[in-house]
């Protein structure tokens, strides 16, 4: 086995060794190592997402650096980002911070982004009802019938039609799908899921996937 | 050569370097007259230095099988024997000055006599003078003459000069005159030893039908020609009759011998033949050559070499034209440099105007290159337009035909949106609640209502707000009982997210309770943030929650804060509640805080998107599930509790029955319209 990077390699699956008997051995040196790693840990994802703010920042300056299409939104965002820190800021020295009532952030949440996003999901409901409708004339197939079929039992079965209560898809159609079908599903998925992620982890501690690079 | 006067003992010219004397003996100013008649010892070596005879096997084998008669021979030897083979050019050069004013004799044989005694190609040469100027001009462009012909000793001559030297010696002997023996006397003897059959008419000393020759030409300045003349009519006996173009010739040959002229007088045919090579052109004594006698183009029979012209004419015109002739042949190149300083060594010593003197920037510039022009007719300049043409429409893109503004489509998904909103605004409007209270709460509803039962006012619960503001309208309604049956119960609520605006989506849930009830911050419940680092913040904050979150966000510590007073680690509360809208974070709660916490209780509160993907764990890891209006409305209708899950419920069921209805009919409508469309496709495609 040949390392471009060995110094990362061994740091890597060193940690995972050391984290990963903690789970199953009650040890304070064990836990106290794997608590300091985790802090590690946490930090570099705060400093990440720092390093992502930035990007983006430097992205949308640049597009109204050069005047690049789209560069009067991304100077709102910009200018939207540096009002939202300020305020932060503010709250923060004004011992505000956490205080709902009394918090400018609290504030631009409650009015601006919390509208805006709810209503954003709200048109999903239109543009997802709009493709059901026109998704026979794209595909015309049997899997897509199976589709809308089922997507029209869950959403019949899923609350009373204005109090008309279908007695066949409300009380034997639709729990019989959301709790055997769909549960068989999401269990198989779930079991995937555990069964792929066990496999990366002992990928990853022998060695053989390095996705920190080298 | 440059003209300047220098002293008589002088052997090179002060000015130019050029040599005066010549090397040899036997120049013009020893040249005797013919009143003083030189001694016999000194002749034979001035006639030696100037007559040379060429050996016979120096003759060229074309010659001696072309003709192969003695007239030829003699004929070359003759040319060679006049003395004016010193230079092959000069020669022609004085015959051509001659020629013009020397009238032919009216004895003159024709032409055609002559030309039997000449090669073919100087046959052809004289039947066409233009031709035989180029021709003539060429070969003294290609020929490098000769300076000098080695001459021969007495004992180096062939055996018939031997016999005619013993026979002259007789007849001086017989005349008791010590006169010299001369080459044109050696070959008069000669002739007039052979049987006159094998003697041309024109080399016949004497006679009517004689042609004029160099021989004969040699001058009234030449004793040994009077000699030779004298001798010729006393053995013919006849008288010595000269022709009448004889003394311009003889006065020529007077002038040339009289002359001081040196062996380098060969110069000035170079120098003529260097002004031919530049201009191109045909020297002026080269124009008169077809016009002259036949004899006097006997010289160029020496070589034959008109191939070039020949080769020259074959060429085909695309290679004509990339020939460099400028580069070559441009007067440019060569220039005429008469101030240029005399050549120091080498066979050109002491000439000058020779070689250039410097290099002309002709040579040193670039050659230019030949045009690569490419040469098209007219046919298929139109059919590169045409082509050129064609790949300008194909580039240009077709111009898409603009839509309608109001298109089926457009309109159809205006309809839907229109739909919904009339649907869901008309229970909103109405108040009705659209009976969504179920008949019976579900299992997993009941399993959370009976975890939030078990808490008291000493217990606290970890509340994780961990949802996308967009699907804050779904969870709070989802989690509004729940949230209210908590507080309800007098438990300290602590809240985090491991999203960053799960600070604020908490505030904003709990405030929504909050008014009613007066719940205050730091008093009833408390709000840590943000945890950073997403799943390994979460087993972070399972191995040790006051070292992953240390203080709140307004920067108290959080150990101190007196809502956490007897709280250091989850193995503290009593109930974790996570509201989550993502089933992948539902699931790092599971994997990361309840297997490290098992004795704390975990319920969930999620999107009705996220329950089929949540509700596999109900089995075991959670504890209780509520998912979506529906199953908050269940809660509510378990705690017996009016919330927004009610309110919001006839809206919900007048949307989905809205939604179902579009989506059933529309797409039913959708597909039969596509398959008549289609039906009318083939039709049409079957009718062309």
């Amino acid at each position: 086995m040949k390392f471009k990077a060995p110094i990362a390699t061994v740091f890597a699956i060193a940690t995972g060794f050391i984290v990963l008997p903690g789970y199953f051995i009650e040890s304070p040196a064990l836990l106290a190592v794997r608590t300091a790693l985790l802090q590690w840990g946490i930090l570099l994802a705060a400093t990440a997402m720092l390093v992502g703010i930035g990007s983006l920042l430097g992205a949308h300056w640049e597009k109204v650096r050069t005047g690049a299409k789209g560069s009067p939104y991304s100077a709102l965002l910009i200018l939207a980002f540096f009002g939202t820190f300020l305020l932060g800021i503010y709250d923060y020295i004004q011992g505000t911070w956490g205080a709902a009532e009394k918090s400018w952030l609290q504030w631009i949440f409650n009015y601006v982004q919390y509208p805006v996003q709810t209503s954003l999901m709200a048109l999903l409901a239109v543009a997802l009802a709009y493709a059901a409708i026109r998704m026979l004339r794209a595909r015309p197939d049997l899997p897509a019938v199976i589709f809308l079929g089922t997507a029209l039992v869950v959403l019949a079965g899923s609350a009373p039609l204005m109090g008309i209560r279908i007695p066949v898809l409300s009380d034997t159609l639709y729990p019989w799908i959301t709790r055997f079908l769909a549960l068989a599903g999401a269990r198989g998925i779930l079991l995937g899921i555990a069964l792929g992620t066990l496999a990366t982890g002992l990928r990853v501690l022998a060695g053989i996937d390095r996705p920190y690079g080298g | 050569m440059c003209g300047r006067p220098n002293s008589d003992t002088a052997e090179a010219c002060q000015f130019c370097g050029a040599r005066l004397k010549p090397l040899v003996a036997g120049s013009g100013s020893e040249t005797p007259s013919q009143d003083n008649t030189p001694e016999a010892p000194a002749e034979p070596a001035a006639e030696e230095s100037a007559i040379e005879f060429i050996p016979d096997e120096d003759f060229p084998d074309w010659l001696e099988e072309e003709e192969g008669d003695e007239d030829a021979f003699f004929d070359v030897r003759r040319a060679t024997q006049t003395g004016s083979l010193r230079d092959p050019l000069a020669w022609l050069d004085d015959m051509n000055a001659n020629a013009a004013p020397a009238s032919p004799p009216a004895e003159e044989p024709p032409p055609g006599e002559d030309v039997q005694h000449v090669t073919g190609w100087l046959a052809s040469l004289i039947g066409d003078d233009d031709e035989s100027g180029e021709q003539g001009a060429e070969i003294g462009e290609q020929e490098e003459p000769p300076s000098t012909v080695p001459g021969l000793s007495p004992e180096e001559l062939p055996a018939w000069l031997s016999e005619v030297g013993e026979q002259k010696a007789e007849i001086g002997e017989q005349e008791e005159a010590a006169e010299p023996i001369s080459p044109e006397g050696l070959i008069a003897a000669d002739t007039n030893g052979l049987p006159d059959m094998e003697i041309p008419e024109w080399l016949r000393p004497s006679g009517e039908d004689a042609t004029p020759t160099a021989l004969e030409t040699g001058g009234d300045g030449a004793d040994w020609l009077d000699t030779l003349r004298l001798d010729t009519a006393e053995e013919d006996g006849s008288p010595a009759s000269t022709p009448e173009w004889a003394p311009a010739e003889e006065e020529a040959v007077r002038e040339e011998a009289d002359g001081s002229v040196s062996p380098f007088t060969l110069d000035e045919s170079l120098e003529v033949e260097l002004g031919a090579l530049e201009s191109d052109e045909v020297p002026d004594w080269l124009t008169g050559v077809g016009e002259t006698s036949p004899a006097t183009f006997e010289e160029p029979v020496e070589e034959e070499e008109p191939e070039e012209e020949i080769e020259r004419a074959n060429l085909p015109a695309w290679l004509q034209e990339m020939k460099p002739v400028e580069a070559v042949s441009s007067p440019q190149l060569l220039p005429e440099d008469e101030d240029a300083p005399p050549v120091s060594a080498g066979p050109l010593t002491g000439l000058r105007g020779v070689l250039p003197s410097a290099i002309p920037e002709a040579l040193l510039a670039k050659p230019s290159t030949p045009s690569a022009k490419l040469r098209i007719s007219e046919e298929q300049e139109a059919h590169i337009g045409l082509l050129r043409t064609i790949l300008e429409r194909e580039e240009q893109p077709e111009s898409a035909a603009a839509p309608p503004p109001v298109t089926s489509q457009r309109l159809l998904r205006w309809l839907v949106a229109l739909a919904l909103f009339a649907a869901v605004a008309w229970p909103l409007l109405t108040g009705s609640d659209g009976n969504i209270l179920p008949q019976v709460p579900p299992p997993e509803v009941q399993g959370a209502f009976t975890q939030v039962e078990t808490l008291s006012s000493r217990s606290a619960v970890l509340v994780a707000f961990d949802y996308q503001p967009a699907f804050a309208g779904e969870l709070e309604t989802t989690a509004d009982a729940l949230l209210a049956h908590i507080m309800l119960s007098g438990a300290k609520l602590v809240a985090v997210s491991t999203q960053p605006e799960g600070i604020l989506l908490a505030e904003h849930a709990i405030q929504a309770h909050a008014r009613d009830r007066d719940y205050r911050a730091g008093q009833h419940y408390l709000n840590l943030g943000y945890i950073p680092g997403g799943v390994t913040g979460l087993s972070a904050l399972a191995d040790h929650m006051l070292l992953t979150i240390p203080q709140t966000p307004a920067g108290y510590p959080v150990g101190e804060e007196p809502l956490m007073e007897g709280i250091a680690t989850l193995q503290d509360f009593s109930l974790v509640v996570v509201l989550t809208d993502d089933p992948d974070v539902a699931r790092a709660w599971i994997e990361q805080v309840q297997a490290r916490v098992p004795g704390v209780p975990v319920i969930m509160a999620v999107s009705a998107q996220a329950a089929p993907l949540v509700y596999p764990y109900y089995s075991g890891q959670i504890s209780g599930l509520v998912s979506g209006l529906t199953g908050g409305a269940a809660y509510e209708r378990q705690t017996g509790l009016k919330g927004r899950a009610q309110d919001y419920g006839g809206a919900f069921g007048a949307g989905t029955l809205a939604s179902v209805l579009l989506i059933l009919f529309g797409a039913l409508a959708q597909y039969a319209w596509s398959a008549i469309r289609g039906e009318n496709t083939r039709r049409k495609g079957g009718s062309k």
